[in-house]
């Protein structure tokens, strides 16, 4: 699913995009772009307002942490991991596999 | 680039927002250099008020108000605990561990427990039934000063301690605790236990005095000042969700705010978590008029709160 335009993407951060009634939230990370849901597993909060460090996104509302490049549950209190979506860039359009 | 609404869009959905995302966005950037540097000078004057102490030895009319000013230091641990549940006061996450570990044993606050309750503490903010942190206003002047004695505070907080080590979990518990976590804040407080015991039986045993007049007595001495502080960040405040409203900041003088690692500014605190102690007097000038602020610090927190226990009264 072609979502943004790379320039548009918050630089070094995270951008939620909907994709029909899905949120998802994509990360631009040092080596590449990720894509997770955009909901904290735990308890709801954006992660798009959370902050985002290395591959860590920490969730704004209690500051559980999750990596992005597998979804992974790192930190308490999030104990459920992210689902992560496929993300490539062609011709400066991101696209996610949902 | 036009402004994206802040990171806490709901706040501001009305429109009137004041700090762009990616201002509170650096706001959260992590750091250990100044959690460091405050907790340098917090050992120089956590030594200061123990020689304090060890010189008051000689009379016991000293003894007592110098175990108080030591004591005001040591029940301040918890804004240090705090903030490392919040893995804001360092960007280290085992230096945050580390130190929440060792605060909460001083204090007998399991921080694992802590750390989740505190999580319901802010989803839930000032929320009755819901809030498993919320101090209800006193309904009396009588029950204020009770509190205030922190009497209720050791009763809750020590056969709570005892319960879970017993492995048994109140139904509000169970609501913010994983069952998968369940196991492991057990553990928590049977380690803590034991560890009190172990302190406890050569102090007994060898009249040891240094955990008395070094730790217990200046904790029990100096609780009702965090009590105090603890009252002002939402009592009589209103029981809603709204974080604009349910919590209060306390303009408060340099030194309390050394002490409070920062955390009068409770309502900055609420409104974005994730920015750290260091960050949270710019974040206050950012949101300048969007908070709800006492300007003159907890003094007058405290005066509002009786005044609301008159009007119910």
């Amino acid at each position: 699913m072609n979502v943004i335009a790379v320039e548009d993407l918050e630089p070094d951060d995270v951008t939620t995009v909907e994709i029909g009634n899905k949120q998802v939230a994509i990360y631009d990370a040092a080596d590449r772009l990720y894509a997770t849901q955009a909901l904290c597993s735990h308890a709801g909060a954006r992660l798009c307002d959370g902050y985002f460090d290395g591959h860590v996104i920490e969730c704004p509302l209690h500051q559980g942490g999750f990596d992005i490049r597998d979804g992974r549950a790192l930190y308490p209190p999030v104990t459920r991991n992210l689902r992560v979506y496929p993300v490539k860039v062609v011709d400066g359009r991101v696209l996610v596999e949902v | 680039m036009s402004t994206v609404l802040t990171p806490m869009s709901d706040v501001f959905d009305d429109g009137s927002t004041v700090i762009t995302r990616r201002e509170l966005k650096a706001l959260m950037k992590r750091s250990n250099k100044p959690g460091l540097r405050h907790l340098g000078v917090w050992l120089l004057l956590l030594c200061a008020t123990s020689l304090i102490v060890w010189i008051a030895q000689i009379h016991v009319v000293l003894l007592v108000p110098a175990m108080f000013v030591h004591g005001v230091v040591v029940v301040h641990h918890f804004a240090l605990q705090h903030e490392c549940s919040h893995y804001t006061a360092f960007r280290s996450r085992t230096l945050c561990n580390t130190l929440a570990a060792l605060c909460g044993f001083l204090l007998f606050i399991p921080p694992r427990f802590f750390r989740y309750e505190h999580c319901d503490h802010h989803t839930y903010t000032n929320q009755p039934g819901h809030d498993p942190e919320m101090i209800p206003l006193p309904k009396s002047r009588a029950q204020y000063w009770w509190y205030l004695s922190a009497i209720p505070y050791w009763r809750s907080q020590f056969s709570g301690l005892c319960r879970r080590a017993t492995g048994n979990m109140t139904e509000d518990e169970k609501r913010f605790i994983p069952e998968v976590e369940e196991q492991a804040i057990v553990r928590e407080s049977r380690i803590m236990l034991l560890g009190y015991a172990l302190i406890l039986i050569p102090t007994v045993m060898f009249s040891w005095t240094a955990p008395v007049i070094y730790w217990w007595f200046p904790l029990l001495l100096a609780e009702p000042v965090m009590r105090y502080i603890r009252m002002t960040e939402h009592v009589g405040r209103p029981t809603v969700s709204d974080r604009t409203l349910n919590t209060r900041t306390s303009k408060v003088s340099r030194l309390w705010r050394f002490l409070a690692w920062n955390m009068n500014y409770h309502a900055e605190h609420h409104f974005a978590a994730s920015v750290p102690f260091h960050a949270l007097p710019t974040l206050h000038d950012k949101l300048e008029g969007q908070l709800y602020v006492e300007q003159n610090g907890y003094w007058q927190a405290h005066r509002s709160i009786r005044k609301s226990i008159q009007d119910v009264e």
